[in-house]
C-alpha cells in the first residue's frame, strides 16, 4: 500500500517537475522587485538549482552545474513533505499567506461531505434497484431500472447539473422562489428552505455537521438542501454502474443450483432472494466500491464547478492553474489514501462475507 | 469434458446465429446499434452537411439568440433572432445546430483513438504480464494499481496543464485514465485462457508459447475487449467533454462538445439552449454506445445464453 | 391406472413442454406414474429421458420456459398443478422434500452447513413447534433415566410437558430448541460430531458428508414423499453404498415413500421395491424389482439389461442398444421407441401404445403385449 502512494507521488511529481523547465517551478514565486541574486537564491531554497551555480543567468542558460536532476529534486521534496512542510499556498488571492495543508484541510471536509451524500445515495438506490431489477427480470420495473442505470450510466455530469438547476431553480417554482437553492454554498433563498438560517461556527468544515454540532438545526437543514442537487447529480452515474452490477450478479446467483434447493425446502421468496441470493451477488458488487470511490473524488470536481461550492475540487483547478504542484500533490495522495483505505476494507469485508477466502 | 478446437469452432458458427437472432429481438439493443452508427455517420457526412470552416467565424451581434418557431422557453429574458433558426446562437453567434454537427465528428475521433490505443496497450502489455509472470507481471500490476488510484480528472487535467492545451495532448490525457483497465482486462481474461485444456495439448504437441499466445489465446480473449472498447467510447466522450468544459480545451471557438457547453455555463438562466443541446448530443453518442456494448455483451457472453 | 388411497404420489398424463430457440421439447409425453405409500420407487432411464424434469414438476420447480401442458400430481390426494403458490411451497416445506444430484452446487457456499438446516424450521414455528418439542423431552427422559437431569432440566422438562398442543414456542426458545433438534438430525444421519459440523461450510465437508448434510436437510421436515435424484451419481461407489443403506435405513424410522431416481440399475437392484422404467418422456415398464430383473418385457428394459457387462458372460463384444436417444423436437411418431427396437411393427408408429398390465403387477407400454 505504501509502495502506491510513493509511484503516485513520485509519478505526478515527474510528471509536473520532470517535462518543464526548471523556470516554471520558480515563476509562481517571483515578484516584480526580485533581483537575480533574489531569485538565484529562491531557486535555490527551492531545490531546483544547485548551491554550487555561479549565477543567475548560468541558471537560465540551463547550465549543467547549475541544474538539480529530478530525483535529486523529489527525494528533497518528500523530506520536506514528510516532515509535515508542504510549503505556502499559491492560490490566487490568498498566496503566500497560508500554509498548503491548512487551505486544503480547512476546505477538505466540504467535500467529504458532498462525497458522502453521494456514496450513501448510490449505495440507498443502486442496491435495491438492481435487485428488483433482477428480480422481476424482464418485467416492467427490470425495464425502468435498466433505462435508469444506463441513462445514469452515460448522462454527463455538468449537463445533468445543469438540467436540474434549470428544472429546480427556473422552473418548479413555488411562491416566486426556486424549488431549490441555486448555486453557492449555502442556501440563501428557496422555496423549502429557510431564508435566514444564519452562520455557524466552523468546527468539522462540513457545514451540515456543523450546524448540528452547534445547536442550529435551521442552517444544518439550509445546508443539505443545498446539497441535494449536487450530491444527485454527483452520483447519478456510478448509481447507473451499481445497479448494472448488482443486476447481473443477482441474476447470475438466482440462476444457482442453491437457490433451487432453497426454494425446494419450502423457505418463503423473501428469505431465498434476501438470505441466500443477496450475500452471494453482494461479494462482486462489494469489489469496486474502490472503483466507485476513485470516481466519486474525481466527480467532485465538475461537480463543485458548476455548483459553485467552495470545496476542494473547485480549488484544485485554480492550483492547477497556477502551477501550485503542493496543492495538487497533496490532493491526490490524500484521495489516493482514501480509495487504498477502502480498498483494505472491502477486502476485509469480503473475507467476512465470503467463508471461503478466509483459507 | 474438455473440447477440441475443432469442436470450439463449429459451436461458435452456432453461437453466431443464436447471437443474431438475440439480437434482432432486443429493442434497446436495436435503439443503441441506432444511436452510434447514426453518429459515426452523421461524423462522416458532417463535410457535405455544413461548412467546416464556419466555427471561426464570430457574429458578435447574433450573440445567444433563439428564434424556433416549434417551441420557446417561457422565459422573458431571451432574446430573439431576427431570422428562425434550429437550435438558436451560441455565445459567437454562430448557428448552434452546425456547431453541434461540426462537433460530433472531433468527439468521435478522440473517442476512437484514446480506445484503440488502450487496447493496443491492453494486449501487448497485459498478455506480456500474464505470459511472463513473475516480477513482470507485479511490476506491470502495481503501475497499473497506481494509475487506477489516482481520480482520473486529476490526472488528466495535471498533464494537459504541462504538456498544453492541444487535442493530441487531450487524447493522450484520456488515455492516460484509461489504459491500465485494458491492461488488467487482457491480463486476467489471458490469465484465465492459458489453463484451458486445449492450450495444454498445443504445448504437448509442440506448439511454441509467442505462437499459442498470438494465434490462439488472443483471439479467444477478444470478446470481453469488444464489449469493454464498445461501452468505454461513450465513457471517453463523457471525460473528454468534462475536461473542455472546465477550460481544457485548445480554443474557445473549437467545435466541441463540451467547449460548447462551457462556453453557455455563464448564460444558462437565459440561454439554457447552450448548454442542453450539446449535451444531449453528448448524452445521445454515450448513450448509444453503451446500450450497443450491453447488448453486445449479453449476446457474447456464453453463461447468460439460456 | 386409477388413483388409490395406497398410493402417496400419482402423476396421471403428465405432458411438459419446454419452449427453446430450436422449437418446442416435448420433454414428457403422458407420464403415468405412482408410488405406493411406504414403498421405494426406481425410476431408471438415460439421461434426457426426462427423469429430473418429472421430479421436478412434482416439486413445481420447473424452469421459466418449460410449460405443463396436461396432466395431474396428486400428492396425497391434492393435485398440485391446480394449487396456488403459497400452498405448493407449504407442500415443499410439509409434505415433499427434494435431495439433489450434486451437493456442493446444491449447498449455499456462504451459509453454514446448520443454519441452512435451521431455516427450514425456522419457516414456519406453528407448525415445528411439537416436532421440535418432542425431540427435546425426548433428550429430557433419557437424560432422567439415566439419572443425570439437572435441576434446570427438570424444571424445563415439566414446563414443556405442560404445553399446550396449539402453543407455538417464543421465538428465542424455538430456536434454541430447533438447533438441538437440527444437531440431532446431523447425528442421525450419521454425521460424525454433529455439534460441530453444524457451525461448518459446504467447502470444508467430502462429497459424501454433504450428501448426508442433504438428506438431513429433507428428513428435518418429515416429508410423506422424498425425491432422491441421481442422489449417488456424483459420490465414490464406497460412499454411495453407505449412502443408500442409510436411506433405507431412514426410510423406516420416518415412515416416508421414496421414489428413487437413478440411470444405474445396481443402485436399483440395491434398495427399491418397484421400478418403473423411463424412456423418452413416457414410462415404458412399471414392475416390482425382482420381477423386473428376471421377466423384463419392454425391448428397452431388456436392451438394458442385456447392455451390463458380466463378468461371467462368455467372450464376446459389448451389446447396446443401436441408435442414439431421439430428438424430443421431432420425436418419433407412435411409440418412441420404435426407430431403435429390434421387434417394431406395422403398429408402432401408429400411436402411442396404452400402459398394460401385462403380468401381475407388471405393467407395459407395448404393442407387443396388447393395446
Amino acid at each position: 500500500m505504501g509502495l502506491v502512494l510513493f509511484g503516485i507521488s513520485l509519478l505526478m511529481f515527474y510528471l509536473t517537475r520532470g517535462f518543464l523547465p526548471p523556470s516554471f517551478a520558480l515563476a509562481p514565486y517571483i515578484t516584480p522587485r526580485m533581483n537575480d541574486a533574489a531569485k538565484l537564491a529562491l531557486a535555490q531554497s527551492l531545490g531546483v538549482a544547485t548551491n554550487s551555480c555561479p549565477s543567475f543567468q548560468a541558471f537560465s542558460a540551463l547550465q549543467g552545474g547549475c541544474l538539480v536532476p529530478v530525483w535529486a529534486q523529489y527525494t528533497s521534496w518528500l523530506t520536506n513533505v514528510l516532515k509535515g512542510n508542504w510549503g505556502l499556498t499559491l492560490l490566487p488571492g490568498i498566496s503566500g499567506t497560508q500554509t498548503t495543508v491548512s487551505v486544503f484541510f480547512s476546505r477538505f471536509p466540504f467535500t467529504a461531505q458532498l462525497a458522502v451524500m453521494g456514496a450513501i445515495l448510490t449505495i440507498a438506490i443502486g442496491i435495491p434497484l438492481g435487485i428488483v431489477s433482477a428480480t422481476h427480470n424482464n418485467k416492467l420495473p427490470d425495464h425502468i431500472s435498466r433505462i435508469v442505470s444506463l441513462g445514469g450510466y452515460s448522462i454527463p455530469q455538468f449537463w445533468f447539473g445543469y438540467v436540474l438547476l434549470i428544472i429546480f431553480v427556473l422552473y418548479a417554482r413555488v411562491g416566486g422562489l426556486g424549488l431549490l437553492p441555486g448555486s453557492g454554498p449555502l442556501a440563501t433563498s428557496c422555496a423549502i428552505c429557510f431564508s435566514n438560517p444564519g452562520t455557524s461556527p466552523t468546527v468539522t468544515g462540513a457545514p451540515i455537521i456543523d450546524g448540528i454540532i452547534s445547536g442550529n438545526l435551521h442552517y444544518a437543514w439550509d445546508s443539505f438542501v443545498a446539497m441535494i442537487l449536487p450530491a444527485v447529480t454527483l452520483s447519478i452515474t456510478s448509481i447507473g454502474a451499481l445497479t448494472r452490477i448488482v443486476r447481473s450478479s443477482m441474476l447470475e446467483v438466482l440462476r444457482q443450483d442453491y437457490i433451487l434447493l432453497a426454494k425446494s425446502k419450502g423457505l418463503q421468496e423473501r428469505v431465498v432472494v434476501y438470505r441466500h441470493a443477496l450475500r452471494n451477488a453482494l461479494l462482486p458488487a462489494v469489489t469496486v466500491a474502490g472503483l466507485l470511490t476513485a470516481f466519486l473524488f474525481g466527480g467532485v470536481v465538475v461537480i463543485e464547478i458548476v455548483f459553485d461550492l467552495p470545496g476542494v475540487g473547485y480549488t484544485s483547478l485554480q492550483a492547477v492553474n497556477v502551477f501550485d504542484i503542493n496543492f495538487v500533490e497533496l490532493y491526490v495522495l490524500v484521495t489516493a489514501l482514501i480509495i487504498v483505505v477502502t480498498n483494505l476494507a472491502v477486502d476485509i469485508i469480503y473475507a467476512k462475507l465470503d467463508p471461503r477466502i478466509r483459507y | 469434458m474438455s473440447e477440441t478446437e475443432p469442436q470450439v469452432e463449429a459451436r461458435r458458427s452456432a453461437d453466431l446465429r443464436y447471437a443474431l437472432h438475440l439480437f434482432r429481438k432486443n429493442p434497446l439493443v436495436l435503439a443503441g446499434l441506432v444511436l452510434s452508427v447514426g453518429s459515426i455517420a452523421l461524423a462522416l457526412l458532417s463535410p457535405f452537411l455544413v461548412n467546416s470552416t464556419s466555427w471561426q467565424i464570430t457574429h458578435p451581434l447574433l450573440k445567444n439568440c433563439w428564434n424556433n418557431p416549434l417551441f420557446g422557453w417561457g422565459n422573458a429574458n431571451i432574446q430573439r433572432c431576427p431570422s428562425p433558426l434550429p437550435l438558436g446562437t451560441d455565445s459567437y453567434g454562430r448557428n448552434l445546430l452546425t456547431m453541434i454537427v461540426l462537433a460530433i465528428p472531433v468527439d468521435l475521433q478522440i473517442a476512437l483513438e484514446v480506445v484503440l490505443s488502450a487496447v493496443v496497450i491492453g494486449i501487448v502489455f497485459g498478455a506480456t504480464a500474464s505470459y511472463a509472470g513473475g516480477i513482470v507481471d507485479e511490476v506491470i500490476l502495481r503501475i497499473t494499481d497506481i494509475f487506477l488510484a489516482v481520480p482520473g480528472i486529476l490526472l488528466a487535467i495535471v498533464f494537459m496543464v504541462v504538456f498544453g492545451r492541444t487535442i493530441p495532448v487531450l487524447t493522450g490525457a484520456v488515455l492516460l485514465i484509461w489504459w491500465p483497465t485494458y491492461v488488467r482486462l487482457v491480463r486476467s481474461q489471458v490469465l484465465s485462457e492459458k489453463e484451458r485444456p486445449y492450450v495444454e495439448s498445443l504445448r504437448s504437441i509442440g506448439a511454441g508459447r509467442l505462437r499459442i499466445l498470438f494465434r490462439h489465446v488472443v483471439p479467444n480473449s477478444i470478446y470481453p475487449l469488444l464489449v469493454q472498447a464498445t461501452l468505454d467510447i461513450g465513457s471517453v466522450i463523457l471525460t473528454v467533454s468534462a475536461l473542455t468544459f472546465i477550460g481544457l480545451s485548445p480554443s474557445p471557438l473549437l467545435p466541441e462538445l463540451g467547449n460548447l457547453a462551457s462556453l453557455g455555463s455563464q448564460y444558462f438562466f437565459t440561454a439554457p439552449w447552450l448548454i442542453i443541446f450539446p449535451g444531449l448530443t453528448i448524452l445521445l453518442i454515450s448513450l448509444g454506445f453503451n446500450l450497443l456494448g450491453d447488448g453486445l455483451r449479453d449476446i457474447l457472453d456464453p453463461r447468460l445464453r439460456r | 391406472m386409477e388413483v388409490s388411497t395406497q398410493d402417496i404420489l400419482s402423476i396421471k398424463k403428465l405432458q411438459v413442454n419446454f419452449h427453446t430457440f430450436a422449437g418446442q421439447v416435448k420433454a414428457l409425453d403422458g407420464v403415468d406414474l405412482s408410488v405406493k405409500r411406504g414403498e421405494v420407487l426406481g425410476l431408471v432411464g438415460e439421461s434426457g429421458s426426462g427423469k429430473s424434469v418429472t421430479a421436478l414438476s412434482i416439486e413445481g420447480l420447473l424452469p421459466q420456459n418449460a410449460e405443463v401442458v396436461g396432466g395431474q400430481i396428486i400428492l396425497d390426494g391434492k393435485d398440485l398443478l391446480t394449487e396456488k403458490r403459497g400452498e405448493i411451497r407449504t407442500a415443499r416445506l410439509r409434505e415433499m422434500a427434494m435431495v439433489f444430484q450434486d451437493p456442493l452446487t446444491y449447498l449455499n457456499p456462504v451459509l453454514t452447513v446448520g443454519s441452512q438446516i435451521l431455516e427450514i424450521l425456522e419457516t414456519d414455528r406453528r407448525v415445528f413447534t411439537p416436532v421440535v418439542v418432542a425431540a427435546r423431552l425426548e433428550d429430557l427422559d433419557k437424560a432422567a433415566r439415566d439419572g443425570t437431569l439437572t435441576e434446570e432440566e427438570t424444571r424445563e422438562k415439566a414446563r414443556l410437558e405442560a404445553l399446550p398442543a396449539e402453543q407455538t414456542l417464543g421465538r428465542r426458545e424455538f430456536k434454541r430448541l430447533a438447533k438441538a433438534y437440527a444437531v440431532a438430525i446431523l447425528g442421525r444421519v450419521r454425521l460424525p460430531e454433529p455439534e460441530r459440523m453444524f457451525k461448518m461450510y459446504p467447502f470444508e465437508l467430502s462429497g459424501g458428508m454433504r450428501q448426508r448434510t442433504m438428506i438431513a436437510m429433507a428428513l428435518v421436515r418429515r416429508p410423506a414423499l422424498l425425491i432422491a435424484d441421481e442422489i449417488t451419481t456424483a459420490l465414490d461407489v464406497t460412499v454411495q453404498a453407505q449412502i443408500l443403506k442409510l436411506l433405507r435405513e431412514l426410510k423406516d424410522q420416518i415412515d416416508a415413500s421414496i421414489l428413487l431416481i437413478t440411470h444405474d440399475l445396481a443402485v436399483v437392484a440395491e434398495i427399491c421395491d418397484r421400478v418403473a422404467v423411463m424412456y423418452a418422456g413416457n414410462i415404458v415398464e412399471v414392475a416390482e424389482v425382482g420381477e423386473l430383473f428376471k421377466n423384463p418385457l419392454h425391448p428397452y428394459t431388456q436392451g438394458l439389461l442385456a447392455a451390463i457387462p458380466r463378468p461371467d458372460a462368455v467372450r464376446g463384444e459389448l451389446t447396446s442398444i443401436k441408435g442414439s436417444v431421439p430428438n424430443l423436437i421431432y420425436p418419433p411418431s407412435g411409440c418412441r421407441f420404435h426407430p431403435r427396437c429390434p421387434s417394431a411393427f406395422e403398429k408402432c408408429p401408429l400411436s402411442k401404445p396404452p400402459l398394460v398390465e401385462a403380468r401381475a403387477g407388471h405393467y407395459v407400454e407395448c404393442f407387443l403385449y396388447g393395446g
